[in-house]
Protein backbone atom coordinates (compact mmCIF):
# COMPACT_ATOMS: atom_id res chain seq x y z
CA UNK A 1 0.00 0.00 0.00
CA UNK A 2 1.10 3.25 -0.91
CA UNK A 3 2.22 5.99 1.57
CA UNK A 4 0.17 9.76 0.77
CA UNK A 5 2.88 11.44 2.93
CA UNK A 6 6.11 9.92 1.30
CA UNK A 7 7.79 12.21 -0.82
CA UNK A 8 7.45 11.98 -4.85
CA UNK A 9 10.02 10.53 -6.68
CA UNK A 10 11.29 12.35 -9.58
CA UNK A 11 9.81 10.26 -11.95
CA UNK A 12 6.12 10.32 -10.02
CA UNK A 13 7.16 14.20 -10.68
CA UNK A 14 7.64 14.16 -14.50
CA UNK A 15 4.09 12.41 -14.49
CA UNK A 16 2.46 15.03 -12.23
CA UNK A 17 3.27 17.68 -13.99
CA UNK A 18 2.71 15.76 -17.22
CA UNK A 19 -1.11 15.26 -15.68
CA UNK A 20 -1.13 19.18 -14.84
CA UNK A 21 -0.53 20.16 -18.44
CA UNK A 22 -2.59 17.91 -20.11
CA UNK A 23 -5.58 18.87 -17.53
CA UNK A 24 -4.60 23.45 -18.31
CA UNK A 25 -5.02 21.69 -22.06
CA UNK A 26 -8.49 19.87 -21.14
CA UNK A 27 -9.49 22.90 -19.29
CA UNK A 28 -8.82 25.11 -22.31
CA UNK A 29 -10.73 22.73 -24.74
CA UNK A 30 -14.19 22.64 -22.19
CA UNK A 31 -14.07 26.45 -21.25
CA UNK A 32 -15.46 27.61 -24.31
CA UNK A 33 -19.00 29.78 -24.11
CA UNK A 34 -22.22 28.04 -25.87
CA UNK A 35 -23.83 28.70 -28.43
CA UNK A 36 -27.36 26.97 -26.37
CA UNK A 37 -26.92 28.76 -23.32
CA UNK A 38 -29.63 30.86 -24.44
CA UNK A 39 -32.15 28.44 -25.58
CA UNK A 40 -30.97 25.94 -22.29
CA UNK A 41 -32.13 29.13 -20.43
CA UNK A 42 -35.31 29.73 -22.13
CA UNK A 43 -35.65 25.50 -21.73
CA UNK A 44 -35.30 26.43 -17.72
CA UNK A 45 -37.73 29.10 -17.17
CA UNK A 46 -40.22 27.03 -19.13
CA UNK A 47 -40.02 23.99 -17.38
CA UNK A 48 -40.03 25.45 -14.39
CA UNK A 49 -43.41 27.04 -15.59
CA UNK A 50 -44.68 24.05 -16.53
CA UNK A 51 -43.79 22.10 -13.17
CA UNK A 52 -45.58 25.57 -11.42
CA UNK A 53 -48.53 25.57 -13.51
CA UNK A 54 -49.24 21.74 -12.99
CA UNK A 55 -48.42 22.12 -9.39
CA UNK A 56 -51.03 24.83 -9.04
CA UNK A 57 -53.46 22.82 -11.13
CA UNK A 58 -52.93 20.10 -8.50
CA UNK A 59 -53.51 22.45 -5.75
CA UNK A 60 -56.63 23.68 -7.39
CA UNK A 61 -58.24 20.61 -8.26
CA UNK A 62 -57.14 19.48 -4.57
CA UNK A 63 -59.11 22.64 -2.91
CA UNK A 64 -62.70 21.62 -5.41
CA UNK A 65 -62.79 18.59 -4.02
CA UNK A 66 -62.37 19.70 -0.33
CA UNK A 67 -64.92 22.47 -1.34
CA UNK A 68 -67.51 19.68 -2.75
CA UNK A 69 -67.03 17.34 0.45
CA UNK A 70 -67.99 20.04 2.46
CA UNK A 71 -70.62 21.00 0.66
CA UNK A 72 -71.91 17.50 0.31
CA UNK A 73 -71.06 16.07 3.32
CA UNK A 74 -71.61 18.73 6.21
CA UNK A 75 -75.37 18.67 5.57
CA UNK A 76 -75.32 14.85 5.37
CA UNK A 77 -73.64 15.02 8.56
CA UNK A 78 -75.32 17.27 10.05
CA UNK A 79 -78.41 15.62 8.93
CA UNK A 80 -77.24 12.56 10.35
CA UNK A 81 -76.52 13.61 14.23
CA UNK A 82 -79.68 15.48 14.02
CA UNK A 83 -81.68 12.49 13.06
CA UNK A 84 -82.96 13.80 9.89
CA UNK A 85 -81.36 11.76 7.91
CA UNK A 86 -83.90 9.40 5.94
CA UNK A 87 -82.73 5.78 6.37
CA UNK A 88 -82.53 4.17 2.83
CA UNK A 89 -85.46 2.41 1.85
CA UNK A 90 -85.03 -1.31 2.07
CA UNK A 91 -83.84 -3.11 -0.88
CA UNK A 92 -86.53 -4.20 -3.88
CA UNK A 93 -87.30 -7.62 -3.37
CA UNK A 94 -85.14 -8.79 -5.98
CA UNK A 95 -82.24 -7.84 -4.25
CA UNK A 96 -83.55 -9.03 -1.11
CA UNK A 97 -80.34 -11.15 0.45
CA UNK A 98 -79.94 -14.50 -0.46
CA UNK A 99 -80.06 -17.37 2.45
CA UNK A 100 -76.36 -17.52 4.45
CA UNK A 101 -75.57 -20.77 2.67
CA UNK A 102 -76.75 -23.10 -0.59
CA UNK A 103 -75.80 -25.92 0.96
CA UNK A 104 -78.51 -27.93 3.17
CA UNK A 105 -78.47 -27.15 6.48
CA UNK A 106 -78.10 -30.21 9.02
CA UNK A 107 -81.40 -31.67 10.10
CA UNK A 108 -82.84 -30.34 13.51
CA UNK A 109 -82.33 -33.07 16.01
CA UNK A 110 -86.31 -33.34 16.26
CA UNK A 111 -88.26 -33.46 13.21
CA UNK A 112 -91.19 -30.69 13.46
CA UNK A 113 -94.73 -32.08 12.56
CA UNK A 114 -95.54 -30.91 8.37
CA UNK A 115 -97.74 -28.29 8.73
CA UNK A 116 -100.75 -28.46 6.98
CA UNK A 117 -101.28 -24.93 5.60
CA UNK A 118 -102.06 -25.59 2.74
CA UNK A 119 -99.84 -24.05 -0.09
CA UNK A 120 -101.06 -21.61 -2.54
CA UNK A 121 -101.12 -22.80 -6.15
CA UNK A 122 -98.07 -22.56 -7.71
CA UNK A 123 -98.42 -20.39 -10.66
CA UNK A 124 -97.11 -21.76 -14.61
CA UNK A 125 -93.74 -20.68 -15.08
CA UNK A 126 -94.69 -18.25 -18.17
CA UNK A 127 -96.74 -16.37 -15.61
CA UNK A 128 -93.73 -15.50 -13.29
CA UNK A 129 -92.02 -12.16 -14.30
CA UNK A 130 -88.52 -13.19 -15.24
CA UNK A 131 -86.26 -13.04 -12.66
CA UNK A 132 -83.19 -10.54 -12.67
CA UNK A 133 -80.30 -11.74 -14.28
CA UNK A 134 -77.86 -10.84 -11.18
CA UNK A 135 -79.01 -11.50 -7.63
CA UNK A 136 -76.46 -9.33 -4.84
CA UNK A 137 -74.49 -11.55 -2.51
CA UNK A 138 -76.34 -11.26 1.08
CA UNK A 139 -76.03 -8.48 3.10
CA UNK A 140 -76.82 -7.63 6.82
CA UNK A 141 -80.23 -8.33 7.44
CA UNK A 142 -82.37 -5.66 9.38
CA UNK A 143 -83.91 -6.87 12.49
CA UNK A 144 -87.71 -7.53 12.37
CA UNK A 145 -88.31 -4.94 15.04
CA UNK A 146 -86.65 -2.59 12.44
CA UNK A 147 -88.37 -3.95 9.20
CA UNK A 148 -91.39 -4.06 11.24
CA UNK A 149 -91.17 -0.37 12.46
CA UNK A 150 -90.07 0.51 9.24
CA UNK A 151 -92.58 -1.20 7.27
CA UNK A 152 -94.66 0.74 9.45
CA UNK A 153 -93.31 4.07 9.13
CA UNK A 154 -92.97 3.79 5.09
CA UNK A 155 -96.09 5.42 3.71
CA UNK A 156 -97.45 4.40 0.18
CA UNK A 157 -95.51 7.31 -0.81
CA UNK A 158 -92.46 6.71 0.43
CA UNK A 159 -92.15 3.15 -1.46
CA UNK A 160 -89.55 3.29 -4.34
CA UNK A 161 -91.76 1.03 -6.06
CA UNK A 162 -95.11 2.75 -6.50
CA UNK A 163 -96.99 -0.28 -8.38
CA UNK A 164 -96.01 -2.15 -5.42
CA UNK A 165 -99.41 -2.92 -2.98
CA UNK A 166 -97.98 -1.61 0.82
CA UNK A 167 -99.60 -4.49 2.25
CA UNK A 168 -97.53 -7.22 -0.19
CA UNK A 169 -94.48 -5.35 1.24
CA UNK A 170 -95.50 -6.04 4.54
CA UNK A 171 -96.41 -9.62 3.96
CA UNK A 172 -93.17 -10.00 2.29
CA UNK A 173 -91.21 -8.49 4.72
CA UNK A 174 -92.69 -10.25 7.65
CA UNK A 175 -91.59 -13.46 6.32
CA UNK A 176 -88.23 -12.11 5.28
CA UNK A 177 -87.71 -11.46 9.16
CA UNK A 178 -88.79 -14.45 10.17
CA UNK A 179 -87.00 -16.57 7.76
CA UNK A 180 -83.46 -15.00 8.10
CA UNK A 181 -83.17 -12.45 10.97
CA UNK A 182 -85.68 -14.43 13.28
CA UNK A 183 -84.03 -17.32 11.99
CA UNK A 184 -87.13 -19.34 12.64
CA UNK A 185 -88.05 -21.70 9.80
CA UNK A 186 -91.54 -23.17 10.83
CA UNK A 187 -92.69 -19.51 11.20
CA UNK A 188 -91.11 -18.48 8.35
CA UNK A 189 -92.33 -21.20 6.23
CA UNK A 190 -96.26 -20.19 7.47
CA UNK A 191 -95.12 -16.46 7.11
CA UNK A 192 -93.90 -17.71 3.23
CA UNK A 193 -96.91 -19.31 2.39
CA UNK A 194 -99.10 -16.72 4.04
CA UNK A 195 -98.13 -14.39 0.93
CA UNK A 196 -98.38 -16.60 -1.77
CA UNK A 197 -101.66 -17.34 -0.51
CA UNK A 198 -102.64 -13.35 -1.16
CA UNK A 199 -99.87 -12.71 -3.95
CA UNK A 200 -99.39 -15.72 -5.83
CA UNK A 201 -98.70 -13.54 -8.80
CA UNK A 202 -97.56 -10.70 -6.68
CA UNK A 203 -93.81 -8.73 -6.88
CA UNK A 204 -91.85 -11.11 -4.67
CA UNK A 205 -93.64 -14.39 -5.95
CA UNK A 206 -90.24 -15.83 -7.61
CA UNK A 207 -88.18 -15.02 -3.97
CA UNK A 208 -90.77 -16.68 -1.84
CA UNK A 209 -91.03 -19.75 -3.06
CA UNK A 210 -87.71 -19.98 -3.28
CA UNK A 211 -86.87 -19.21 0.39
CA UNK A 212 -90.05 -21.00 1.02
CA UNK A 213 -88.28 -24.30 -0.13
CA UNK A 214 -85.46 -23.26 1.75
CA UNK A 215 -87.50 -23.48 5.27
CA UNK A 216 -88.70 -27.13 3.87
CA UNK A 217 -84.92 -27.86 3.19
CA UNK A 218 -84.21 -26.51 6.99
CA UNK A 219 -87.23 -28.34 8.13
CA UNK A 220 -85.92 -31.54 6.95
CA UNK A 221 -88.88 -32.10 4.58
CA UNK A 222 -86.79 -33.33 1.89
CA UNK A 223 -89.79 -34.43 -0.20
CA UNK A 224 -91.71 -31.34 -0.18
CA UNK A 225 -88.21 -28.97 -0.34
CA UNK A 226 -87.01 -31.52 -3.50
CA UNK A 227 -90.36 -30.77 -5.28
CA UNK A 228 -90.65 -26.78 -4.47
CA UNK A 229 -86.67 -26.66 -5.82
CA UNK A 230 -86.95 -28.78 -8.99
CA UNK A 231 -89.00 -25.64 -11.11
CA UNK A 232 -85.70 -23.46 -9.98
CA UNK A 233 -83.11 -26.31 -10.97
CA UNK A 234 -84.70 -27.21 -14.16
CA UNK A 235 -84.59 -23.80 -15.00
CA UNK A 236 -88.26 -22.60 -15.14
CA UNK A 237 -86.90 -19.42 -14.03
CA UNK A 238 -84.15 -18.66 -16.06
CA UNK A 239 -80.76 -18.45 -14.40
CA UNK A 240 -82.41 -17.52 -11.32
CA UNK A 241 -81.05 -19.60 -8.32
CA UNK A 242 -80.98 -22.44 -10.97
CA UNK A 243 -77.40 -23.61 -9.38
CA UNK A 244 -77.90 -23.32 -5.55
CA UNK A 245 -81.04 -25.10 -6.26
CA UNK A 246 -79.63 -28.03 -8.30
CA UNK A 247 -76.80 -27.96 -5.87
CA UNK A 248 -79.38 -27.85 -2.73
CA UNK A 249 -81.53 -31.25 -4.67
CA UNK A 250 -78.39 -33.06 -5.08
CA UNK A 251 -77.23 -32.77 -1.20
CA UNK A 252 -80.43 -33.57 -0.45
CA UNK A 253 -80.61 -36.65 -2.70
CA UNK A 254 -77.33 -37.74 -1.62
CA UNK A 255 -78.13 -37.91 2.04
CA UNK B 1 -16.02 26.89 10.87
CA UNK B 2 -16.69 28.73 7.38
CA UNK B 3 -17.94 32.09 7.30
CA UNK B 4 -20.64 33.00 4.59
CA UNK B 5 -19.65 33.86 1.62
CA UNK B 6 -21.93 37.33 0.86
CA UNK B 7 -21.44 38.74 -3.17
CA UNK B 8 -23.86 40.81 -4.94
CA UNK B 9 -25.00 38.95 -7.40
CA UNK B 10 -27.01 42.06 -9.30
CA UNK B 11 -30.81 42.55 -9.94
CA UNK B 12 -31.49 43.83 -6.70
CA UNK B 13 -30.21 40.57 -4.58
CA UNK B 14 -27.62 41.86 -2.00
CA UNK B 15 -26.74 38.21 -1.56
CA UNK B 16 -26.21 34.88 -2.54
CA UNK B 17 -28.81 34.25 0.57
CA UNK B 18 -31.28 36.35 -1.03
CA UNK B 19 -31.29 35.12 -4.13
CA UNK B 20 -31.41 31.56 -2.46
CA UNK B 21 -34.45 32.95 -0.99
CA UNK B 22 -36.21 34.39 -3.84
CA UNK B 23 -35.60 31.55 -6.35
CA UNK B 24 -36.89 28.91 -3.02
CA UNK B 25 -40.43 31.67 -3.47
CA UNK B 26 -40.56 30.35 -7.06
CA UNK B 27 -39.60 33.90 -8.57
CA UNK B 28 -38.82 33.38 -12.14
CA UNK B 29 -36.35 36.50 -11.99
CA UNK B 30 -34.39 35.07 -9.49
CA UNK B 31 -33.73 31.60 -11.22
CA UNK B 32 -32.93 33.21 -14.19
CA UNK B 33 -30.03 35.65 -12.16
CA UNK B 34 -28.76 32.70 -11.08
CA UNK B 35 -28.30 31.17 -14.18
CA UNK B 36 -26.70 34.18 -15.76
CA UNK B 37 -24.24 34.33 -13.36
CA UNK B 38 -23.58 30.30 -12.52
CA UNK B 39 -24.36 28.56 -16.05
CA UNK B 40 -21.17 28.76 -17.55
CA UNK B 41 -19.15 27.58 -14.36
CA UNK B 42 -21.65 24.69 -14.52
CA UNK B 43 -21.58 24.32 -17.94
CA UNK B 44 -17.90 23.96 -18.05
CA UNK B 45 -17.73 21.85 -14.77
CA UNK B 46 -20.47 19.37 -16.95
CA UNK B 47 -18.52 19.42 -19.94
CA UNK B 48 -15.21 17.78 -18.19
CA UNK B 49 -17.15 15.68 -15.91
CA UNK B 50 -19.33 13.85 -18.60
CA UNK B 51 -17.12 14.87 -21.60
CA UNK B 52 -20.35 14.88 -24.37
CA UNK B 53 -21.44 18.66 -25.04
CA UNK B 54 -25.11 17.46 -25.09
CA UNK B 55 -25.17 15.70 -22.20
CA UNK B 56 -23.68 18.91 -20.43
CA UNK B 57 -26.34 21.16 -21.70
CA UNK B 58 -28.68 18.93 -20.69
CA UNK B 59 -26.94 18.35 -17.23
CA UNK B 60 -26.98 22.34 -17.07
CA UNK B 61 -31.06 22.50 -17.52
CA UNK B 62 -31.73 19.92 -15.46
CA UNK B 63 -29.54 21.57 -12.38
CA UNK B 64 -31.63 24.61 -13.06
CA UNK B 65 -34.81 23.21 -12.64
CA UNK B 66 -33.75 21.58 -10.00
CA UNK B 67 -32.49 24.35 -8.05
CA UNK B 68 -36.22 25.78 -6.59
CA UNK B 69 -36.60 22.52 -5.45
CA UNK B 70 -33.62 22.02 -3.29
CA UNK B 71 -32.14 25.78 -2.68
CA UNK B 72 -33.87 25.55 0.72
CA UNK B 73 -31.10 23.81 2.03
CA UNK B 74 -28.56 26.53 1.16
CA UNK B 75 -27.47 27.55 4.31
CA UNK B 76 -25.02 30.02 2.90
CA UNK B 77 -21.94 28.24 4.71
CA UNK B 78 -20.20 28.25 1.05
CA UNK B 79 -21.19 30.01 -2.11
CA UNK B 80 -24.43 29.63 -4.32
CA UNK B 81 -22.20 28.46 -7.09
CA UNK B 82 -20.48 25.69 -5.03
CA UNK B 83 -24.08 24.69 -4.20
CA UNK B 84 -25.21 25.01 -7.44
CA UNK B 85 -22.45 22.92 -8.68
CA UNK B 86 -22.88 20.20 -6.00
CA UNK B 87 -26.32 19.96 -7.52
CA UNK B 88 -24.67 18.81 -10.92
CA UNK B 89 -22.13 16.34 -9.45
CA UNK B 90 -25.80 14.39 -7.68
CA UNK B 91 -27.39 14.64 -11.07
CA UNK B 92 -24.15 14.05 -12.91
CA UNK B 93 -23.45 10.55 -11.47
CA UNK B 94 -26.73 9.23 -13.08
CA UNK B 95 -25.86 11.28 -16.53
CA UNK B 96 -22.73 10.07 -17.39
CA UNK B 97 -21.78 7.41 -19.83
CA UNK B 98 -18.40 6.63 -20.49
CA UNK B 99 -18.82 6.17 -24.11
CA UNK B 100 -20.99 9.03 -24.86
CA UNK B 101 -18.54 11.11 -23.15
CA UNK B 102 -15.70 9.35 -24.94
CA UNK B 103 -17.34 9.87 -28.03
CA UNK B 104 -18.57 13.48 -27.47
CA UNK B 105 -15.07 14.35 -26.73
CA UNK B 106 -13.56 13.37 -29.97
CA UNK B 107 -16.39 15.78 -31.70
CA UNK B 108 -15.76 18.58 -29.50
CA UNK B 109 -11.93 18.49 -29.39
CA UNK B 110 -12.04 18.12 -33.23
CA UNK B 111 -14.42 20.92 -33.66
CA UNK B 112 -12.47 23.57 -31.57
CA UNK B 113 -11.51 27.07 -32.74
CA UNK B 114 -7.91 27.02 -33.33
CA UNK B 115 -5.91 29.38 -31.00
CA UNK B 116 -3.94 31.78 -33.71
CA UNK B 117 -1.09 32.20 -31.57
CA UNK B 118 -0.16 28.64 -31.05
CA UNK B 119 1.84 26.84 -33.53
CA UNK B 120 0.17 24.06 -35.30
CA UNK B 121 2.35 21.65 -33.33
CA UNK B 122 1.47 23.32 -30.26
CA UNK B 123 -2.01 22.74 -31.16
CA UNK B 124 -1.86 19.23 -32.17
CA UNK B 125 0.42 18.44 -29.01
CA UNK B 126 -2.24 20.23 -26.67
CA UNK B 127 -5.18 18.39 -27.95
CA UNK B 128 -3.62 15.49 -27.90
CA UNK B 129 -2.85 15.85 -24.18
CA UNK B 130 -6.60 16.58 -23.76
CA UNK B 131 -7.59 13.72 -25.51
CA UNK B 132 -5.55 11.46 -23.98
CA UNK B 133 -6.80 12.44 -20.50
CA UNK B 134 -10.61 12.41 -21.16
CA UNK B 135 -10.14 8.64 -22.26
CA UNK B 136 -8.41 8.73 -18.72
CA UNK B 137 -11.04 9.90 -16.83
CA UNK B 138 -13.09 7.58 -18.34
CA UNK B 139 -11.52 5.14 -16.71
CA UNK B 140 -11.79 6.65 -13.02
CA UNK B 141 -14.73 5.57 -10.86
CA UNK B 142 -17.14 8.86 -10.22
CA UNK B 143 -15.90 9.49 -7.34
CA UNK B 144 -12.54 9.78 -7.89
CA UNK B 145 -13.40 11.57 -11.46
CA UNK B 146 -15.20 14.22 -10.09
CA UNK B 147 -12.73 15.50 -7.80
CA UNK B 148 -10.02 15.27 -10.50
CA UNK B 149 -12.01 17.64 -12.28
CA UNK B 150 -12.24 20.07 -9.31
CA UNK B 151 -8.73 19.53 -7.83
CA UNK B 152 -6.90 19.21 -10.85
CA UNK B 153 -8.41 20.69 -13.60
CA UNK B 154 -9.91 23.32 -12.20
CA UNK B 155 -7.51 23.58 -9.77
CA UNK B 156 -10.03 24.17 -6.82
CA UNK B 157 -8.97 24.21 -2.83
CA UNK B 158 -10.08 20.69 -1.32
CA UNK B 159 -12.20 22.63 1.10
CA UNK B 160 -14.26 23.63 -1.67
CA UNK B 161 -14.58 20.61 -3.74
CA UNK B 162 -15.34 18.89 -0.67
CA UNK B 163 -18.44 21.14 -0.67
CA UNK B 164 -19.14 20.79 -4.01
CA UNK B 165 -18.81 16.76 -3.68
CA UNK B 166 -20.61 16.79 -0.21
CA UNK B 167 -18.08 14.64 1.35
CA UNK B 168 -15.48 15.43 3.88
CA UNK B 169 -11.99 16.82 2.95
CA UNK B 170 -9.64 14.20 3.93
CA UNK B 171 -12.03 12.16 1.69
CA UNK B 172 -11.21 14.19 -1.14
CA UNK B 173 -7.70 14.24 -0.87
CA UNK B 174 -8.02 10.44 -0.36
CA UNK B 175 -9.51 9.98 -3.55
CA UNK B 176 -7.43 12.33 -5.45
CA UNK B 177 -4.24 10.84 -4.37
CA UNK B 178 -5.92 6.89 -5.58
CA UNK B 179 -6.64 9.17 -8.53
CA UNK B 180 -3.42 10.56 -9.23
CA UNK B 181 -1.45 7.55 -9.10
CA UNK B 182 -4.12 6.08 -11.46
CA UNK B 183 -3.59 9.06 -13.85
CA UNK B 184 0.70 8.67 -13.42
CA UNK B 185 0.38 4.39 -14.21
CA UNK B 186 -1.54 5.90 -17.53
CA UNK B 187 0.51 8.28 -18.74
CA UNK B 188 3.46 6.39 -17.95
CA UNK B 189 2.12 3.42 -20.06
CA UNK B 190 1.20 6.02 -22.91
CA UNK B 191 4.63 6.99 -22.61
CA UNK B 192 6.45 3.26 -22.95
CA UNK B 193 4.10 2.72 -25.91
Amino acid sequence: MSDPTRERTAEEEALDRKIDEAAGAYAAHTSRRSDRSVDTRARVLATRRAKRARSERATMWLAAAIVLVALLGGPTVWAYWTGRLRTAPPPPPSSEPAPPTATPPAPPPHRPHASSVALPEVPAPTEVAPPPPVVPAPGPAPSVSTVMERASADGPAQDTEATVDPAERLAYRRAHALHFDAHDPAGALDAWNDYLASYPHGRFALEARYNRALCLVRLDRRTEAEQALAPFAAGTHGNYRRDEASALIEALESE
Amino acid sequence: MMLPVLRTVGGGYESDRALAASIASGSSDALAHAYDAHHDAVRAFSRRLLGDEASAEDLVHDVFVALPDVVGRFEGRASLRTFILSIAVNHARNARRARARRLGAFERLHVEPKNEQESPEELGERRELAEMLGRMLDELPIEQRVVVVLCIVEERTSTEAAEIAGVPEATVRTRLFHARRKLREMFASEARR
